[in-house]
């Protein structure tokens, strides 16, 4: 018997060891809730807190190449990301791609897919929005612009995206015109506005027996959106449950470390008649970063300006006639440059409010000082159009003279 | 009874979409059973052209030139304003695009000799720069009609055809000839000259 033992000592540990790695994968995959040792590297920050919904991405469809895809199809990424790309006119959607005449620039980035520029588990080369191409990527197909836009052509193309001008995706924020329209606004306008007061109608239920999806069925716009950012995206997977502080990646504080992040996490039953809480209170009690600590030293606070955390961060907003705050509480920071139109610029003037959220210690003083720099983007704009003369250029030229007098 | 331009033009194309989706391999291939891919494209440039005027006259040119009741601005969005015409023909040829279950495969696009974004001319493929000529091109036979080869993209091999596109309305003119892209050594257009071209590719079968 030991000598049978021993003859077949090796085929029997090797059998052993095969059947447990064979045991421990099947457990891995099919099994186990926890797949962190899958993870083949660091998820991003947009996708973190469901890197363990792995079939969120990774489809079982078109598992054509595994070492290159995974499965991770356009679909994937549309299930969430469709309606926002829609709505803010993505500039470059995927079927601009699909016409054989724009196979000249797929040949140097492949834009038919979304992996190309975002893909995912690559922390070493991924950059701001989930970007893990070089940041100068504009380049591949706009290299045109900078040898004939007379202001452009000092800069370098990683500047395009990360300067606060450009967005491959949202460009809407700020266009020529816009720039123009307001150009020489002071640092204060005129008619500053909060956006108006939602009309308050009481809710029919208890809260403090009330779950987020109760609350769904009368709110389900504000529901609907509270999925697609940070706060609330876990709950768009049924497997997952809500966020706590204790996965978040900024500063939180540790007697929050596991408060769920459902409807009642800020609209508490018992602040109810508190009109802070929800739009500023709640925030504290998670929020221990730089950003969040500042804001009551800031004129923003200090001034009883009105602003609170919601103003900037959960903004109301006009969607076809109907006054709605939107709770996706991750929209305005894609990047936060949109901040500047959707917010801002409702009490400030369009330069000031440039200078201030281009400025990295600004954003972490929560705007405590006024800016030192100046973002050369409006300039540039009404240089380019006096020089071309028109309708709008003596006004321009009247204003540039103006400012030069003060 | 005649029918009117429009609806006649749209009948043809429909006519010709349902004999290829009949017979795909043979509207892919060009051949005799169906419809040729210069036939094809012909029928698409009449509807495309069709709809192309009806924008620029009766939509811009009358509401921002003649009753000034709104804008027309490159920036549409931003100035809650009509799209330009070549913008309203662009966002339609990125929806065909976009559509999966086309009968067979075809793409169109604006282009011209004097382009007005410059990104938009870097793609122009060398049978595009000669069609655009021949079509652009006052001593040219093909001025003002149309211009036909093949080419291949990406290893595949298409037909396209390319045909004039004029200047309709004083919307087109006025809005190029004042253009901030506009370069000195474009020409002053006015009314009834070619200032670009209508693209349309069909692939063809790989010999």
């Amino acid at each position: 018997m030991t000598k049978t033992l021993k003859r077949y000592r090796l085929p029997l540990i090797w059998l052993l060891l095969s059947g447990g790695l064979a045991a421990y994968l099947y457990y891995l995959f099919y099994e186990a809730a926890d797949k962190t040792a899958l993870l083949p590297g660091r998820t991003t920050d947009a996708h973190h807190q469901i890197e363990m919904e792995c079939a969120a991405c990774h489809t079982d469809e078109k598992l054509e190449n595994v070492f290159t895809s995974a499965g991770v199809t356009n679909e994937a990424c549309n299930a969430c990301h469709k309606e926002d790309l829609a709505n803010f006119s993505d500039s470059h959607p995927v079927r601009k791609f699909k016409n054989p005449e724009n196979a000249v620039f797929l040949q140097h980035i492949d834009a038919l897919n979304c992996i190309t520029c975002h893909s995912e588990h690559n922390a070493k080369i991924t950059g701001k929005m989930a970007v893990s191409v070089p940041s100068d990527y504009c380049a591949h197909c706009h290299d045109v612009t900078l040898r004939t836009v007379e202001s452009h052509k000092d800069l370098a193309f990683d500047t395009c995206s990360t300067a606060g001008c450009h967005n491959y995706h949202d460009n809407i924020s700020l266009e020529p015109s816009y720039l123009l329209r307001h150009f020489g606004e002071s640092k204060m306008l005129l008619d500053p506005h909060l956006p108006p007061a939602k009309d308050k109608v009481p809710c029919p239920d208890p809260w403090s027996s009330t779950s987020s999806q109760h609350c769904a069925s009368c709110h389900d716009t504000e529901m609907s959106d509270f999925k697609k950012g940070k706060h609330g995206m876990r709950l768009a997977f049924k497997n997952l449950s809500p966020m706590t502080p204790d996965k978040a990646r900024i500063p939180m504080k540790n007697s929050a470390s596991h408060a769920a992040m459902d409807c009642r996490a800020c609209h508490q039953p018992e602040k109810k008649t508190d009109p802070l809480f929800a739009s500023q209170n709640a925030c504290y009690q998670c929020h221990d970063d730089e950003h969040t600590r500042n804001f009551q030293s800031s004129p923003h606070f200090t001034r009883n300006t009105g602003v609170t955390c919601a103003t900037c961060h959960m903004p109301a907003e006009d969607r076809e006639g109907q006054l709605v705050i939107n709770h996706d509480n991750t929209a305005n920071l894609r990047p936060n440059e949109k901040m500047i139109k959707n917010v801002c610029t409702d009490c400030h003037g369009l330069q000031f409010a440039m200078d201030s959220m281009t400025s990295p210690s600004l954003l972490k003083s929560n705007f405590s000082s006024a800016p030192t720099g100046t973002h050369p983007g409006i300039k540039w704009a009404v240089d380019a159009k006096i020089k071309r003369g028109g309708d709008d250029a003596k006004r321009l030229q009247e204003i540039l003279e103006a400012l030069q007098g003060n | 009874m005649k029918l009117p331009y429009t609806l006649s033009a749209i009948v043809a194309l429909s006519a010709s979409l349902i004999s290829c989706g009949s017979d795909e391999e043979e509207a892919k291939t060009g051949s005799s059973g169906g419809y040729e891919a210069e036939q094809v494209a012909e029928a698409l440039y009449t509807v495309l052209k069709a709809d192309r005027t009806v924008y620029a006259k009766k939509v811009v040119s009358r509401l921002v030139n003649t009753e000034g009741v709104i804008t027309a601005h490159e920036e549409w969005k931003e100035n809650k304003a009509l799209l330009l015409p070549a913008q309203f023909f662009r966002e339609g040829a990125e929806i065909v695009d976009d559509v999966e279950d086309k009968p067979f495969d075809f793409s169109y696009s604006l282009q011209s000799q004097w382009p007005l974004n410059y990104t938009n001319a870097e793609k122009q493929t060398p049978a595009v720069k000669e069609g655009l000529k021949a079509v652009s091109d006052p001593n040219n036979p093909a001025y003002g009609k149309k211009w036909v080869g093949e080419e291949d993209i990406a290893g595949k091999r298409y037909f396209v055809g390319i045909y004039p596109d004029k200047a309709v309305a004083p919307a087109c003119w006025e809005c190029h000839n004042d253009h901030a892209n506009r370069k000195p050594d474009y020409p002053e257009f006015k009314k009834g000259d070619v200032m670009g071209g209508i693209v349309i590719r069909i692939p063809l079968a790989q010999k």
